[in-house]
C-alpha cells in the first residue's frame, strides 16, 4: 500500500557519459513504463497514474533546465513522484506544470536552484547528498503560493482532446483531481507521441483502467470516446455521482446475496 | 516482436544516432522519388521525425548554427518504416531501426535508470537479431585530438568500449547457426565530418586521415566481430556521413572535466555555415538503406535455393502465419514471397486480387533491388 510522498530527478550532466539518469534513488519500478510507447518522454508531457492497490503517482518530463550539455544542448529535467496524492495541492500544481508553459518554466528555475550544474556533475560521478529532501523541499516550496485552479468538469470513460480545445484541458485536469483524490484508477496524460483518435484508441486499449489522453500533435477537434468498456455515468457532480454509484453497486450487490440465500433455502426446503 | 528487417545502432551519447537516422529516413524518401513506392512511417515514428525534423531545421534556421539543437534522447525508440506502393494498404516491406540514449551502452548507467532495466533487454534483442548494425562515430572528436592528453580521452569520448562488447554480442549472435545464413553488416559511420571533405561544398582533404584513424581506433572492434563470428563473413562497410552538409568546424574546444576525482577532456565544435541561407545537403547518408536493401536481395537469393528443396507451406496455416515470429527468413518469405499475400488472397480468394497481389510484389521487389544496386557514394569503402 502507500506510503509518504517520496519524488525523484531525471535529468543528465555536463559529461556526454553523464546521459539522462536519476539523482541519488531512482523509483524502485519505472510504472510509467507501460505508457512510454505512447509519449515522448524527450518532450513536455505530464502522467498521472493510479491503480487498484496503489496511490497516484505523477510524472513530468521536459522541464527546462538552464544548464547545457557539453555540446551546448539544453538540459532537461523529469520528475517522478510516487503517491502524490499524500499532497494534493502540491501534485495538482505539478499537473498544471505539465500543461503550462510559464508554470513548467518556473518550476525549471526552481530545479535549477536547488540542483545547479556543480552538483548536479558531482551526483553523477558518485558524491552523495540527500537528493529526495532537497527535491521535495524544492518543490513545497515552488508550489507555494501557487493558484488553484477552477474545479473544470470531467468527462466520462476514456477520451482524447486537443491540448488547444479548453474543454479538454479543464477535464484533464479534472480527471487529475479525481485520479489523485482515489476516486478513479487509470491514466491521464499529454502526448506528443499521438496524431490521432485512433492512436489515442491503441493507447488506451493496451493500459488498464480509464484513460484521458490529451494530444499536442495532430488535429483532433473533439473530444474523442476511446470506447474501452466502463460503467456509464451521466451525471454532474462527479464527486457526488462516484459516491452514489459505490452505494448503489453495494445495494445491489446486497440484493443479489439476499435472492441468492432464499433461492438456496427454497430450494433445501423442497428437496429434504 | 513483429517480423521485420531489423538494423541497431550503437554509439555513447551524444554521437549523433537520432541525427543519422533522420538523414537516412530523408534520403531515403529522396532516393524513392518518382518510384511509385514511398516509404511509410507508422504513427509515432512520424511523430518522432518530424519532431526530429523540427529541431534540426531549428539548428539551420538561426544565424549562427546551432551544433546541438536535437534533444538528446531519453528512452528506446523503434523506428518502423516500410517500403509501400502509393496508395496501396497491402504489406509493403517493413524495417525497424533501434534508437536509444547512447548513455543506456553504459552497464553502470543503466543502474540508475529503472526503466532501462526492461527496455535494455529488447533492445539487446533487437541487436541480436538486427542484420546491419550502425557503428555511429564522432569524427571530429577522433580529428581534433592533437595533444596527448586529448588523445587519451578519445577512446572514453567515442564511448569504444561500450561499442565493443554490443559489436561482440551482436556477432556471436550472428554466429549461432540459427543467423548463420542472413546477411550481415557492420557499417562505420564517422559524422561531423564535413571539414574533412571536398566533394560536398567543403574544402577539407583529410578523407585519408580520417579513413587511418577510424582503421586505427576501430580496428579492435572490427576484430572482434569477425573473431565472433569465425563461421560465416560479415561485411564491414565504412561509411563518412554528412547529415547537415552546410556547416564546418571552426573551432574544436576541448573542455576539462572532473571525472570521479580525475581531470579529463570533453569536446565540443563550433561550427559555421558554409553559405548563407544555408541549405541542408546530406550525404553518403543513402548508404544505410542501400545496404539494408542489398542485405535483403542477397537474401532472397539464399531463399529461393533454399525454397527450391522445400514444398510449400499449407493454406490453412496462412491466417495464423503473421503472428509467428520466424525472424529474417520468416519476414522475407512472408513479404517478399508472396505470403503476406496469399494469406490476404486466400480470404479473399479472387483471381483478379491474385494477379494483382503478384505485380505489387513483383514491384516491390524491383524498387528493393534498384535500392540495393544503386552506386555506392564516392566515399564508401568495403573493408
Ligand atoms: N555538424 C554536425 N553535427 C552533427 C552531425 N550529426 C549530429 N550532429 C549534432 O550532434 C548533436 C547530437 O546528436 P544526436 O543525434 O542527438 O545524438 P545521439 O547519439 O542521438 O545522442 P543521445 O540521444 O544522447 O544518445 C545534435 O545536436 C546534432 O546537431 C553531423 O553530421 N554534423
Ligand atoms: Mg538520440
Amino acid at each position: 500500500m502507500s506510503g509518504p510522498m517520496r519524488a525523484y530527478l531525471m535529468t543528465r550532466g555536463t559529461m556526454r557519459k553523464h546521459d539522462y539518469a536519476f539523482l541519488g534513488e531512482a523509483p524502485a519500478e519505472p510504472w510509467w513504463d507501460a505508457l512510454t510507447p505512447w509519449v515522448l518522454l524527450e518532450s513536455e508531457e505530464v502522467i498521472v497514474h493510479r491503480n487498484e492497490a496503489g496511490g497516484a503517482n505523477l510524472l513530468i518530463s521536459g522541464i527546462p533546465s538552464r544548464r547545457t550539455d557539453v555540446l551546448g544542448t539544453r538540459i532537461r529535467h523529469t520528475v517522478v513522484v510516487e503517491d502524490a496524492h499524500r499532497e494534493h495541492g502540491l501534485a495538482l500544481w505539478m499537473v498544471r506544470c505539465g500543461l503550462d508553459d510559464g508554470e513548467r518554466t518556473r518550476l525549471g528555475d526552481a530545479l535549477d536552484g536547488a540542483f545547479p550544474g556543480d552538483l548536479v556533475d558531482a551526483l553523477m560521478t558518485g558524491a552523495h547528498d540527500d537528493v529526495e529532501h532537497r527535491l521535495l523541499a524544492t518543490l513545497r516550496q515552488a508550489a507555494e503560493g501557487s493558484e488553484e485552479d477552477k474545479a473544470g468538469k470531467d468527462i466520462p470513460g476514456s477520451w482524447a482532446g486537443s491540448v488547444h480545445d479548453a474543454t479538454a484541458s479543464e477535464a484533464f485536469m479534472a480527471r487529475a483531481r479525481r485520479l489523485l483524490a482515489e476516486e478513479q484508477t487509470g491514466y491521464a496524460f499529454t502526448t506528443h507521441a499521438l496524431l490521432t483518435a485512433d492512436g489515442a484508441r491503441r493507447a488506451a486499449s493496451s493500459l488498464s483502467g480509464e484513460v484521458a489522453a490529451l494530444l499536442h500533435e495532430g488535429e483532433l477537434e473533439v473530444v474523442e470516446q476511446l470506447g474501452k468498456a466502463r460503467v456509464p455515468a451521466p451525471r454532474r457532480d462527479s464527486i457526488a455521482q462516484a459516491g452514489t454509484k459505490r452505494r448503489v453497486l453495494s445495494a445491489l450487490g446486497a440484493l443479489a446475496v439476499a435472492l441468492a440465500v432464499a433461492l438456496g433455502a427454497w430450494w433445501l426446503i423442497r428437496h429434504l | 516482436m513483429t517480423l521485420s528487417f531489423k538494423a541497431s545502432m550503437v554509439g555513447p551519447s551524444r554521437v549523433g544516432k537520432t541525427t543519422l537516422l533522420t538523414a537516412v529516413l530523408a534520403e531515403t524518401e529522396s532516393m524513392l522519388a518518382g518510384s511509385g513506392i514511398s516509404l511509410v512511417l507508422d504513427e509515432t515514428t512520424e511523430v518522432r521525425v518530424r519532431q526530429n525534423r523540427k529541431e534540426l531545421r531549428r539548428a539551420i534556421e538561426s544565424r549562427e548554427f546551432d551544433a546541438a539543437s536535437l534533444r538528446g534522447s531519453q528512452g528506446k525508440a523503434l523506428y518502423q518504416v516500410s517500403l509501400q506502393a502509393f496508395g496501396d494498404s497491402r504489406p509493403g516491406i517493413p524495417f525497424s531501426i533501434l534508437d536509444y540514449p547512447g548513455g543506456w551502452l553504459d552497464p553502470a548507467k543503466r543502474a540508475q535508470v529503472p526503466q532501462a532495466k526492461e527496455s535494455w533487454a529488447e533492445c539487446e534483442r533487437h541487436i541480436t537479431e538486427s542484420l546491419m548494425l550502425l557503428v555511429p562515430v564522432d569524427a571530429a572528436v577522433l580529428m581534433e585530438a592533437v595533444t596527448p592528453a586529448q588523445r587519451r580521452a578519445v577512446a572514453d569520448l567515442l564511448g569504444l568500449e561500450d561499442v565493443e562488447a554490443s559489436a561482440r554480442k551482436w556477432a556471436r549472435a550472428r554466429n549461432r547457426p540459427e543467423h548463420r545464413d542472413e546477411p550481415a553488416v557492420l557499417l562505420l559511420a564517422p559524422l561531423k565530418c564535413e571539414k574533412y571533405f571536398d566533394d560536398n561544398g567543403g574544402k577539407g582533404r583529410e578523407a585519408g586521415r580520417l579513413r587511418q584513424l577510424v582503421r586505427e581506433k576501430y580496428k579492435t572492434i572490427v576484430g572482434a566481430v569477425q573473431e565472433e563470428a569465425k563461421d560465416r563473413s560479415v561485411r564491414v562497410v565504412y561509411s563518412p556521413i554528412d547529415t547537415y552538409g552546410c556547416v564546418d568546424l571552426m573551432e574544436a574546444e576541448w573542455v576539462e572535466v572532473d571525472d570521479d576525482g580525475d581531470r579529463t577532456l570533453d569536446f565540443r565544435g563550433h561550427y559555421r555555415f558554409r553559405e548563407i541561407p544555408p541549405e541542408v545537403r546530406p550525404k553518403a547518408a543513402a548508404t544505410v538503406m542501400r545496404e539494408l536493401c542489398r542485405c535483403v536481395v542477397s537474401g532472397q537469393d539464399a531463399a529461393e535455393q533454399r525454397r527450391a528443396d522445400a514444398a510449400r507451406g499449407v493454406y490453412e496455416l496462412a491466417l495464423g502465419r503473421k503472428l509467428e515470429t520466424k525472424g529474417f527468413w520468416g519476414a522475407l518469405d512472408y513479404y517478399l514471397f508472396g505470403e503476406a499475400l496469399a494469406n490476404r488472397s486466400t480470404r479473399l480468394s479472387s483471381q483478379q486480387i491474385m494477379a494483382d497481389a503478384a505485380r505489387h510484389q513483383e514491384e516491390l521487389t524491383a524498387v528493393l533491388k534498384r535500392m540495393a544496386q544503386r552506386p555506392a557514394d564516392e566515399r564508401v569503402e568495403e573493408w
